[in-house]
Formats: C-alpha cells, structure tokens, sequence
C-alpha cells in the first residue's frame, strides 16, 4: 500500500524530502513506517494520520494514508 | 451565521461558584495518603562547572526519604519544548541561578528544605555573561558549547534603502523592554502517585499535558502511555506554565521511592527559577511619505533567552513577524536574534514576542505623526491592515481582519470623543494629562510549517447528559466555560446538561496547547466535528426506537425527530436510557487540523499566521511632573475576537489585559544583575494593585467574524495585553512631551526625562 508521509522540524533530517510517497506492506503499522524511516527517538515525536493523532505505534496504516510526523512543539 | 442559543451570551463561568467559595481544588491544595515532600536544590552560582556533589550528609538526616542527583534521571537529562537544552538536575556545569543540582524528597517539607542546606556542592565558577549583545560577540563566555545565538531571522523585502531616501519622515530609535513576569496566583505546585504497575499519575499546573506527557517520558526512559497529566486548574500560566515546571521532578520521586510526592515551590524560588517574558532591545528605522503612508520599517531586535531555549526561537520569529505592526509596510528589513545569556530563562508569556515590538512600532508611528501634524488615529487608519492586503513578510491577508472595525469602535467611544476635555481637567495643578492610542493584531495559532492539531470527544452519558473532553486546559481565561457554550449549541441541548472534562490525559484526547490564543479556535472546531458525528449516532439510535428510516431524523433542540412525521419524537434523555438497557454507549470524536497561510518563508516555522486577533486599546493618563509617577486614568480596550462566545468572558480578559499591559509599560521588571536576581518577591517586584487600576476600563468588543472559526470565533487571550503598553507611553507623551523608549516607564524614569528636556 502507499503512503504518503510528511516530515515537519526535526524530523525532516530522516528523508531527503519533506513530502514523499512509501510504499509499505498491507498491515504496516506506525511502528514499520518509523523503521523504514530510520527515526530513533520514539518518545518525544506526534505522529497524525489523515489528521488524527495516533497514541499506539502498533497502530495500523491503511493504504492512502496522510501521515504527518513531527516533534511536538509550540508556539504564538 | 448559524442561530445560537448559549453562544454570544453572557454565561457565569462554570467554574465561578467553587472559585468563589475556596472550594476548587488547586494544585497546592491537593494531598495524598503517605506522601514525601520534595525540594529542589538550586545552583549557588550563575555560571560554574560542578566538580563534585555529595548527598551523604543529607541522606543520613532524620526524615529524609531519597536524595537524587544527575545520576538518578533513567532517561534523556534535559527537557525543553524546542531542544532539550535544559538539564533536569545538572551534573557537569550549571548556567542560572534557577539550574537544579538535586532533589530531595522527605517526610515533611520543612525536613527536605533541610535536606538541601546538608548536599555539598563543590563549584568552580565561570566568567558570566548577562548582556544578550555582549553574548554576540565572540570573545563572550559561551553558555553553551554550540554557541551563543540561539536563533537567527533575517526577513527582507523591497528596498529599505530607497525608500528611506524618497521619505519625507524618518524616525529612528533604540527600545528596551523589560524581564516581565508571569506573577500567577499559585507559584509552580503539584502531586503524583505512582500504581503497582509504576503508572504515574501527575497533577500539575500546565499548559499542555499531552507535550507534559512527552517531555517526562523522555526523562524517564518510559512509554509514555505509562504517564497520566491533569494541569485543570493551573492556578494562573499566562505561559509561564507551558514549559515543563515541576512535572519531571515529582515523577523522580515517586519513581525512586514508590509513593505519593508533593512540590510546591515558594514565590522566591518561583522568581529565579521560573520563565520570564524575553527583554528585547529593538533598534528600528521607519520612514513615511508626506500623506503618512509607512513606506520602510527596519528593525534589529535582540532578545535574552536566558540560559535556556525554551521558546526563545519560536519568540523571535514571532516578534519579527509582528514588528511591523498591523499595517501595510512594502520595505522591510527585519532582522532578530535569540541569544543565551547566564540571566533567568525566558520563553512563552502572553503575547509572545509582539508586546516588545508593538511597543516600539507604535511609539514610532506616533512620532511620525507627530512630525506630519496628523492625527494618531488617522495615521493608524491610513496604514491599517484590510482584508487581502500584504503584510510586512510578504503574506496576504487571507482571513477576516477586524483592524478597521476596532478602530472606528475606538474613534466613537466617549473616552475618545471627549479626550480633549477629560485632559482639561487633571485633579492638581502640578499633573498633567495625556490620550494615547496603539494598535496591535496577534497571530492565532502555532503558525505555518508546526501542524496544528486538535481533539474533542462527546460522550451522551446515562441520564441524558453530554460529557465533552478537550485536553487544553483551563488557565483561568475561562475557555471550559466557552466550550460548553460553543458544545450546547453544536449538540443543541442546554448548558446545564455539558460535563466538562479538560486538561488531563486520562480522559481526554489532544488538543493541543492553551496558548497561542488558539484553544477556543482549535476545540470549538474540533467539538463541530465531534457533535456532526454524535448526531449521526444519535440519528440511527432514534430512527430505531421511532421506527422511521435513518435518514428521516432531524436533530432540534434536545431531542430527535422525524422529518416526515414530525408528532415522532424522542428527547436525548431517552436516547440515553434506551443504549444504557442494550449496554451501549454513544461517543463520538471530532479531529481539527488548522489551516495555514500560503506563504511558504524558506528556513523558518512557525511564521506566518493565517488567522490574527486584532485590538485598539487607548489610555488616558496624568502624570505627576513633581515625582514622574503616572496614572492611567481610564482605558478603552476595542478588541476584535471573530466572534465573542461569552461577551462577559472576553470583558475579562479585556480588563486583565489592560492591567497586565500597564504594569508591563509602567512597573514591572525581573532585576537580574551579573545573574543574581534582585527582585524576588511582589515587594520589589512591582506589579499593579487594586489600588493603581484605572477608575474606568470601557471594553467594546468589535466582531469581525471569522467563517472557519467556531460560530465565527478566533481568539483573544494575548491581543489584549499589547498596545495598551504603547497607548501607555504614547498619553505619557502628550501629557508632558517626553518619548518613554525605554519601559517599565518608573516615575524615575519620566522624572528624569522631564529634568532632561528642562535641561534641552
């Protein structure tokens, strides 16, 4: 399945692109997506897929999916 | 516009009567079953490296349950929003006089203050730096290995140079602000407990408590699905409580020794350790044709972060953005720098950056109408930002911009019709009266390139009632009063039939922050969504019981109903008691992203905003030309919220707004000299009684309706703090003709201005 990811902050230093397409096996969870990813810090990092904040790594990714991973933060 | 019921009203805050009463629970009232009381140990110096650190002494005093140092923390040492620059107890060096070193937890709290006088430290002082420019420069003591400068933004546009040359106006000045502090009712307090299971449990003022969440399970090394915030009530935050406070520190505790902790923190310690507004020093340049058109705006603005980042970039970024002021500006030159010093930490106050610029820009308009012999508020309606319009980096105007309205509801409220009057009479022949007005606009919103997310759940509850859940939490600016509004609305039921659930991670999804004026913005949108989905719930429950087809319900007021047989009709309570028999529960859950501006500014986040709040506020003072003390004698605050959920709500906000823009321009100041903060206590630190306020605050709420916001709202919770402080200095100005550039505008420092322009 594809999906497609964007990479906001400190994150965009795991890919060459801030905006890409990946292709993940049917079942991929968010856990997958972070390894192909490369993205150590699991911990302080929000991940929203089609807008909704996902609390579960093991959570499953459907194909089409708009995943946007970044560092939380703040601001004014 | 949608027809409201609740929205628009005036509602008594649905947290008033246990305020009134002393019977909510703030954070420093709780107590749990054997708890320790902890304490924090802070740094004897500014700057130092720490050669050694020795608990024994205080391990061995009767009562003292644990001692932790640098070598306790499992997880990453550091915490900080941005970077995680700050140590959660230091271990090799120590940059503030607020920096941790150790933490005791003990059977009483007078045993863990003891404690602390028993830890030696050994330090080895360092030279110091406390002037953010000397930091620039090269030869400075770094206050951190990776250098000084914190954060770099550098805007240009058009061609500052020629434009300066083809004016007929120039003005050019240097601005300082001071080291504001939040001053909240309850200093930094909380509890925690830790199960069986080591799940942690932790009430603690705040203003985020899912980011909470995060930041002490990176200390810890932990899930963070292991940790539970609650920050309602937060005893007052204005910001200061956004970064984590205490959180990581009761969490140790009750990690190393398995029960309950407490930590509340005097008003001193709060002082030095706490964060601060950022003290700017803004050089600016403005340049104007003969018909008072703005046409360049240069700026170079230095701001102390402290030792720490916190929010210190984000701050700059987001003061050079509105440094400009919301007016239309083709040539800019903008230029900021965030820079550590060893001084207090500075990072998110309301405002966020605007009020030091706003305070220069506006002072700096005023002088170029002074030059052209126009009037104040025709130079700020000739220059005011309409929608559409480019702002100062390049972005469009593309959502609702109230600037004009407030500034006409400005022009026609009394103070200003009969301003001339009022300065006719000062109540002694040695004072002087004077009118100032400023603008401001304030960016809503965590800005372009940080998505902007938000969650809210409504759960129909057994006996009919609706329980809603948003994670951002009350503050004390009244958004749980708001949300009912804008959910009893959205769900069409009464206000008495909302339970409100904020603030805490164990029964609420992520909203987001309570900060940034975006929390009414982001859940009110999220409850939209969220009551779209409980009415389609609602509908197929009460299309079974009415044996009609789903799509014939109609949701009214408190109940369903059948569109083609409207005599068929079920009220939400027998919705309720009908999914209770069969074991169900209706829930529903609606999921905000923000939308953001097109401009996209290459190297940066967080700037542009889309969406602006905007306000005119305008003061009259007298001042006293026998000792330089100014009194703001009444205030006129034309704020401009979208749409205002609780007029009574926004009134307040307008009032605590103009006290906190007063004591800003007049009082107040955190006094920090070669690191040592001077002004530890509210007396020295001189905030605004009842005493100093204004015999007369008018508020007139301008609404200029924001259609993606909830029933049009934007958010107010900052605007109203920043031209105040302007319109302060700028009555100063026309009362005695001195230009305050520097604030807190003491009665020293108008004294001495006055004795200086004698002298000239």
């Amino acid at each position: 399945m594809k999906i497609n990811v964007c990479l906001f902050g400190p994150m965009k230093k795991y890919a060459d692109k801030d905006k890409f397409q990946l292709e993940l096996e049917e079942g991929a969870t968010i856990t997958d997506l972070l390894d192909r990813l490369k993205i150590e810090d699991r911990i302080y990092i929000v991940v929203l897929i089609n807008g909704r904040r996902a609390y579960d790594e093991d959570e499953p990714l459907s194909d089409g999916a708009e995943v946007l991973i970044m560092a939380p933060t703040g601001g004014g | 516009m949608t027809k409201t019921k609740w929205v628009g009203m005036d509602v008594t805050r649905i947290d008033a009567k246990d305020k009134v009463r002393g019977a909510l629970k703030y954070m420093s009232d709780l107590s749990l079953p054997n708890m320790i009381h902890g304490a924090v140990l802070r740094s004897k110096h500014p700057h130092a490296l720490i050669k050694k650190i020795d608990t024994k002494r205080a391990k061995e005093l009767d009562g003292v349950v644990t001692v932790l140092t640098h070598e306790d923390v499992p997880g990453l040492n550091g915490f900080g929003i941005a970077i995680p620059d700050q140590p959660v107890l230091c271990g090799d060096k120590v940059r503030y006089m607020g920096d941790a070193v150790a933490l005791v937890g003990a059977e009483s709290k007078e045993t863990a203050e003891r404690a602390l006088e028993l830890i030696e430290v050994e330090y080895e002082p360092l030279p110091l730096v406390s002037d953010p420019e000397q930091a620039m420069l090269e030869s400075s003591p770094l206050v951190h290995e990776t250098g000084n400068i914190h954060n770099h933004v550098k805007i240009e546009r058009g061609d500052v140079e020629a434009a300066f040359k083809e004016a007929h106006v120039v003005v050019e000045n240097t601005y300082s602000t001071p080291r504001q502090m939040h001053a909240f009712l309850e200093p930094e307090s909380g509890v925690a407990t830790i199960d069986e299971d080591k799940n942690i449990t932790i009430w603690c003022g705040g203003q985020h408590p899912y980011r909470d969440q995060l930041q002490v399970a990176r200390a810890l090394g932990m899930n963070p699905r292991k940790i539970r915030i609650v920050n309602t009530p937060a005893g007052g935050a204005f910001g200061g409580k956004d970064e984590i406070t205490l959180q990581i520190y009761l969490a140790l505790l009750v990690l190393h020794t398995g029960r309950p902790a407490k930590i509340v923190i005097s008003r001193e310690e709060s002082v030095v350790a706490g964060m601060k507004r950022h003290p700017m020093k803004i050089y600016m340049k403005t340049a104007a044709s003969a018909d008072g058109t703005i046409l360049a705006n240069q700026a170079r603005v230095v701001s102390d972060t402290g030792a720490y980042a916190s929010l210190g970039g984000p701050v700059i970024g987001f003061a050079i953005e509105h440094s400009c002021g919301a007016y239309r500006v083709e040539n800019v030159d903008l230029e900021g720098f965030c820079v550590y010093t060893n001084n207090c930490v500075a990072g998110a106050f309301r405002g966020f950056g605007a009020n030091q610029v706003t305070f220069a820009v506006e002072t700096q308009l005023d002088m170029i109408a002074e030059k052209l012999g126009m009037g104040k508020l025709d130079i700020r309606k000739k220059n005011a930002l309409r929608k559409g319009d480019i702002a100062a980096l390049g972005h469009k105007m593309e959502a609702s911009v109230g600037l004009m309205r407030t500034l006409e509801a400005a022009e026609n409220s009394r103070l200003w019709q009969i301003r001339e009057e009022l300065k006719a009479k000062p109540s002694a022949p040695h004072k002087k009266r004077g009118i100032g007005i400023a603008c401001a606009f304030q960016g809503c919103g965590l800005g372009k390139g940080l998505p902007d997310y938000g969650a809210a759940t409504i759960e129909l509850l057994p006996n009919g009632q609706f329980a809603i859940g948003i994670s951002c939490p009350e503050i004390g600016q009244g958004n749980t009063t708001a949300f009912v509004q804008i959910a009893a609305d959205y769900i069409k039921c009464s206000i008495d039939d909302i339970v409100m659930l904020s603030g805490d991670t164990g029964h609420t999804l992520d909203s987001g922050t309570s900060t940034a004026s975006r929390s009414i913005y982001t859940g009110g949108n999220a409850l939209k969504l969220a009551a779209e989905n409980l009415h389609d719930a609602i509908s197929t429950v009460a299309a079974e019981i009415l044996s009609v087809p789903g799509n014939d319900i109609d949701i009214r007021y408190e109940s369903a109903v059948s569109k083609s047989c409207p005599e068929k009709t079920v009220s939400f309570k027998t919705i309720a008691e009908f999914v209770k028999k069969k074991g169900k529960t209706i829930k529903s859950e609606g999921h905000f992203l923000w939308p953001v501006s097109e401009t996209e500014l290459e190297g940066y986040v967080g700037i542009p905003h889309l969406l602006y709040s905007y306000i005119t506020q305008i003061a009259l003072v007298e001042v006293n030309t026998l000792t330089g003390e100014t009194e703001v004698v009444e205030a006129v605050s034309v704020p401009d919220p979208g749409k205002a959920i609780n007029p009574q709500g926004v009134e307040g906000q307008s009032e605590g707004g103009v006290v906190m823009g007063m004591g800003y321009a007049l009082t107040e100041d955190t006094i920090i000299e070669e690191g040592i903060t001077l002004t530890r206590n509210f007396s020295t630190y001189i905030l605004p009684t009842s005493l100093d306020m204004p015999h007369k605050i008018d508020t007139i709420i301008a609404e200029e309706l924001e259609p993606s916001g909830p029933f049009g709202a934007k958010g107010i919770g900052e605007a109203v703090c920043v031209p105040i402080s302007p319109a302060i200095t700028n009555a100063i100005y026309d009362a005695v003709g001195v230009w305050m550039k520097q604030i807190p505008a003491t009665a020293e420092r108008v004294y001495t201005a006055l004795k200086n322009k004698e002298v000239s």
